[in-house]
């Protein structure tokens, strides 16, 4: 896809293994890739194939046993733990399969915690909640407790949640899981139309290749190796 | 920390058994205090309230009123010391008195009127007269009893009524009332109830010392034990030496110590298991770039304000107890003690909380991810 000359996701030669000796498991293989500023890569591949770690790579929550991964020219894995959590916090917007809001708290507060651990100010930050909330279609909605909402409702909250701290990249494992087809399809139409508006990068781990038709590219994982890129038209 | 306190808000069903149990251990142990308190008090109110800041005893008596034998022809010499302002006596009898509502046990306790030893503050009335050795002072306990100012109390000693001039406050001495007379009249019943004691030199069980101002009481302590046959201890040392008193309190004490490391278990094992359920929710909080200070903070704060809910509705059922529970019931309760179980009680919910911070600091932000 055409774009800007600097990717803001950038693996180089990533591997990662699981477990010592012949016990060992790889779980990535000497990984290339780059995602641009408001692309939305789709990672498929069969279980194991090692798609959640590479995204975990990617959001700094592991440490790659070869090569580097850079997010926003920085290499990841080279800050301190300290200085990694605050990248995590500002720096990448996490979406999972089960949606996980903090489920005592409400659409809007699940929001503001996100922000508050980027060091967000409070008044600031539920301005910027309650803006996300209703560009999502949750307008109504945010002062219900996630068990108050239904599975898309959740899954678009975590949306925002994701963005509230205007991440430089968005990661999505399995976003689509609990969700039937068509309400999934909604929630990645939704995910990739954020990518393109905010110009963020973002990369979407996905069993259905149903769900792949709005990412711009799809790359295929098999056995810890990129064996396959495609760019969708 | 927010979140914290909306968790437990919102969730409060689930903190509601550590609450219940902490309330119950807060009464327990308020209780407890209290009972300390007012046994200690009526175990050694009388020395406690005396106005006397050094006590002297014979040598071996171990600083025992019951063991303890002194001389009053030591008085003189013991004014002259260095740094005392004045000498007196104290003797403790044990008695019957006839009250106007039937027959009491007393501590009769004799002093040298205007000497140090009497309870230094009159709650009501005078002070017994010099020269006026029928004149009382008696615990305002026994208005419970009938006892008025101007009652005359009977004695089993059969010597004249002893008529109460002044009433004072919290002076009981191995759990009886106190009637405080003169160290004549105190004589004189000894030697009715006490018949081997009839004929010896004129005694009291110890002698008493106000110190001049300013006057080290180490020193002064000292210089009697120097100079006469005897041992001098402080008011608070004598209180200590009552038979049964220290050790009573120590049993109370190691009672409401026990409640609080119970409280501690409590919280601890809660705080254990919450976090042990709300692992996958913590480590994600972790992988959202939540730090473990942060983390294992808001916990504390948790588990401050629940123990704050527990240790306030722990008060409020211990007052509301011991304003049913009968006025026999000894029990008291200062600001000062109050304050400091609360603050010890909160000292167990940091502990209790903060002991989750090995388990938060282990949380593996990768697992919420599924790639590990």
């Amino acid at each position: 896809m055409p774009g800007p000359s600097v990717p803001v996701v950038r693996l180089t030669g990533v591997s990662k293994s699981f477990g010592h000796g012949a016990a060992a498991i790889t779980a990535l293989r000497a990984v290339d890739l780059a995602v641009w500023p408001g692309e939305l890569v789709c990672l498929i591949g069969p279980s194991g194939s090692g798609k959640s770690t590479l995204l975990s790579v990617v959001g700094g929550l592991l440490a790659p046993d070869s090569g580097t991964a850079q997010v926003g020219g920085i290499d990841v894995a080279a800050l301190p733990r300290q200085a990694r959590a605050r990248f995590r916090a500002t720096q990448v917007g996490f979406v999972f399969q089960s949606f996980n809001l903090v489920p005592f708290l409400t659409a809007r507060e699940n929001l503001m915690l996100m922000a508050s651990l980027a060091g967000q100010r409070r008044a600031a930050a539920r301005v910027r909640a309650d803006g996300l909330l209703e560009t999502l279609g949750l307008t109504g909605r945010s002062r219900q407790l996630p068990g108050q909402l239904s599975g898309g409702e959740q899954q678009r909250v975590a949306i925002a949640r994701a963005l509230i701290n205007d991440p430089a990249v968005l990661l999505a494992d399995e976003p689509t899981a609990s969700l039937d087809t068509e309400r999934g399809r909604a929630v990645v139409e939704l995910l990739a139309g954020q990518i393109h508006e905010r110009g963020t990068a973002g990369l979407l781990v996905t069993h259905d290749p149903r769900m792949a038709g709005s990412a711009d590219r799809i790359v295929r994982l098999t056995d810890g190796g990129l064996i396959e890129a495609v760019e969708v038209t | 920390m927010r979140w914290s306190l909306l968790e437990l808000w919102r969730r409060r069903g689930r903190f509601a058994g550590m609450i219940a149990t902490l309330t119950a251990l807060c009464v327990l142990a308020i209780i407890l205090l209290a009972l300390s308190a007012g046994l200690w008090g009526g175990a050694t109110g009388a020395v406690q309230q005396s106005s006397a800041d050094l006590m002297v005893f014979s040598p071996g008596s171990l600083g025992t009123f019951a063991r303890s034998r002194m001389p009053l022809a030591d008085l003189p010499r013991l004014a002259r010391i260095r740094g005392v302002a004045a000498a007196g006596a104290l003797g403790t009898l044990a008695l019957t008195v006839t009250t106007p509502r039937g027959t009491v046990d007393v501590a009769a306790m004799g002093v040298l009127p205007e000497r140090p030893g009497a309870p230094a503050r009159v709650l009501a009335g005078r002070l017994p007269a010099a020269g006026a050795p029928r004149e009382a002072l008696a615990d305002i306990a026994l208005r419970a009893d009938g006892v008025r100012l101007g009652s005359e109390l009977r004695t089993e000693a059969r010597t004249a009524p002893l008529r109460v001039v002044g009433f004072v406050a919290d002076t009981r001495y191995q759990f009886l009332p106190t009637v405080w007379t003169s160290i004549a009249t105190w004589q004189v019943l000894q030697a009715r109830l006490q018949p081997e004691t009839r004929g010896l030199p004129a005694e009291a069980q110890a002698l008493t010392v106000r110190l001049a101002r300013g006057a080290p009481p180490g020193r002064v302590a000292r210089a009697i034990g120097a100079l006469l046959p005897a041992s001098a201890l402080p008011r608070a040392e004598a209180a200590l030496r009552i038979p049964g008193a220290s050790q009573m309190r120590s049993t109370i004490d190691e009672l409401i110590g026990a409640s609080l490391a119970v409280a501690t278990v409590v919280t601890t094992l809660f705080f254990a298991l919450i976090t042990a359920e709300r692992r996958g929710e913590l480590a994600r909080l972790r992988a959202f770039g939540a730090s473990t200070w942060r983390i294992a903070g808001g916990l504390v704060v948790q588990g401050e304000a629940a123990v704050a809910v527990g240790v306030a509705a722990g008060y409020a059922g211990a007052i509301a107890l011991l304003a049913a529970a009968p006025p026999s019931f000894p029990a008291v309760v200062t600001a000062g003690s109050a304050l400091g179980l609360a603050i010890a009680f909160l000292i167990t919910g940091a502990i209790g909380a903060g002991a989750t911070l090995i388990s938060v600091a282990r949380l593996d932000p990768a697992t919420a991810m599924g790639a590990v």
